[in-house]
């Protein structure tokens, strides 16, 4: 039993807004759902909805997590060794390795009903339509530069695009994290390919927020955001 | 009769006006570079279909201002979601901003000669603190579950206050964040302000057997009209363009009740890049910005007029 609210000790505290952008699809994708399913948001099937449902159940019928988390404050109750677990990114490590924080850092667990899957974003290339011909060798050579020293990239704290410099030796050392990260890319799940999709991203953030702080109902809360998002995206 | 100036006289002007450009030149190239340019060329991008990806940017009119009047489409929702939030804090924050530096004002002009320097300075300091510094102090403090005001407030015996995730605490605590961060710089406006009231004014007053209150009614607040409405102004305007404490603080939450108007344009702009949209949002911004500010001034100088 990690939660003793005694002791304002808790099991998992449950972020109310970042990084609920991957956390949130994370569940959606390991209850075997999607976003966007046959051209229409789809904020309120099953799967998704229970995602939402498991989370604030968390708050309020687990009492596995306190109530009313506001930005960042898991990451302090973290900080604070009073929220047992927590999921972030490479973002904070820093700051977890420099104070006196006894933890270690394993692959996203399986919250969801279906599937193991982690969601996943990416940094990207981009080359215009009406780039220039005789520039594309020079695209085409740093690309090639990007790809050979991908351990420096990896350095920073993010994923590397390639699989050798992933599975190399100096990649397990790089940090405590990524070598953790990196077990999971065969079970990446990425946005759906809409163009401008963090337009709808935003109103369903938006009904996460509402429904974990217990403002608005789960269901109204992902129909609301459906109805906005699909605005969004016309 | 005018005197024609003499050679020498007009060579000095010359010189002189031509010296006084010199100073006022860097100024002016910074301004018209940074300011000026910017306004003009996004008053003619408001007039344009200008995604930032997009190879041809049309001219399409009156289109983008015409979209955020119109019901149901997420530039009105957006529009006019964030105008509402940035009038609540307004409404909210201006008469604080006002009163309460009016209040340290005229509390440090009664304090001993040698406490105002040291009280006006440590007013001032947050002034000097960058917005991300000042939203971070008060994330911190404000922690619902670790914060150090729910902190004393439990052990006090009280329950915990939700000071970031419910309303209508957000807005206090945005609100105050601002005060807070701000309120040096009317204060010491106010200060001024105050200084400037002709001493025998006071002296004739008592004589006449005023009150403290009498001379501070009929005599200080008409005297600092001026510098009042001035103030309420600036506060104002900087108060429209609130953007860094809602931000940084609560994201626009609890849901969207803190998004105000700057937020769902730097939206428009940098995450949708449709910067004819967003420039159309801008602009219409900056016109309420301006009526308000022209009926605050002709209210204040209407009622002078009743006065006299």
């Amino acid at each position: 039993m990690l939660t003793n609210e005694e002791e304002n000790v808790y099991g998992y505290a449950v972020p109310t807004l970042w990084p609920q952008q991957f956390i949130f699809p994370t569940i959606v994708a390991q209850n075997g759902g999607s976003l966007y399913e046959d051209g229409e948001v789809n904020f309120t099937s099953p799967e998704v909805v229970e995602a939402l449902q498991f989370q604030v159940d968390l708050i309020n019928e687990y009492n596995v997590s306190p109530s009313d988390i506001q930005q960042d404050g898991e990451v302090t109750l973290f900080l604070q060794g009073r929220s047992a677990m927590h999921f972030n990114g490479p973002w904070m490590l820093e700051q977890f390795e420099n104070s006196e924080l006894n933890f270690g850092v394993a692959p996203v667990p399986q919250l969801g009903t279906v599937q193991e899957a982690v969601f996943a974003n990416s940094h990207n290339f981009v080359i215009p339509e009406k780039a220039d011909e005789a520039k594309l060798d020079g695209v085409v050579d740093f690309l090639l530069y990007v790809q050979e020293n991908a351990l420096a990239w990896a350095n920073s704290g993010q994923a590397p695009a390639m699989k050798a410099t992933y599975e190399s030796e100096a990649f397990q050392n790089v940090n405590i994290q990524s070598p953790q990260v990196a077990k999971q890319f065969e079970i990446a799940v990425f946005n759906p390919k809409v163009e401008n999709w963090s337009q709808a991203v935003n109103p369903l953030m938006e009904a996460v927020n509402s429904a974990l702080l217990g403002q608005k109902d789960v269901e109204q809360a992902l129909e609301d955001a459906e109805q906005e998002a699909s605005q969004a995206l016309e | 009769m005018a005197k024609s100036l003499s050679k020498e006289r007009q060579k000095q002007i010359r010189v002189s006006k031509f010296t006084s450009f010199l100073f006022v030149l860097p100024y002016l190239t910074l301004f018209s570079l940074f300011l000026l340019f910017p306004l003009i060329y996004g008053i003619y991008i408001s007039f344009h279909d200008y995604n930032l990806l997009a190879v041809t940017h049309n001219f399409i009119g009156l289109e983008n201002y015409v979209d955020i009047f119109t019901p149901d489409t997420s530039l009105n929702t957006q529009f006019f979601r964030g105008l509402k939030n940035t009038l609540q804090f307004v409404v909210y924050s201006v008469p604080l901003l006002v009163i309460v530096g009016l209040g340290l004002a005229l509390l440090l002009n009664n304090l001993p000669k040698r406490l105002t320097g040291f009280f006006r300075t440590l007013y001032f300091i947050p002034y000097a603190i960058s917005v991300s510094v000042v939203s971070v102090i008060f994330l911190w403090i404000l922690d619902t579950n670790s914060g150090l005001i729910n902190k004393y407030i439990m052990e006090w015996g009280g329950t915990a206050i939700p000071w970031l995730t419910r309303q209508p605490y957000a807005w206090i605590s945005i609100v105050i964040a601002t005060l807070w961060w701000t309120i040096g710089f009317n204060m010491i406006i106010f200060i001024n302000a105050l200084n400037e009231v002709p001493d025998d004014l006071y002296e004739a007053a008592s004589i006449d057997g005023a009150s403290a209150w009498d001379k501070f009614r009929h005599i200080t607040i008409p005297t600092i009209k001026p510098i009042t409405l001035f103030v309420t102004i600036t506060s104002t305007i900087a108060s429209f363009n609130i953007y860094g404490q809602p931000h940084l603080m609560t994201r626009g939450g609890p849901g969207n009740s803190t998004e105000v108007l700057l937020m769902g344009i730097v939206r428009r702009a940098f995450e949708q890049r449709e910067l004819g949209q967003a420039s159309a949002m801008a602009i219409l911004m900056s016109l309420l910005m301006i009526t308000v500010s022209v009926i605050q001034f002709r209210l204040a100088n209407s009622k002078k007029r009743g006065e006299s």
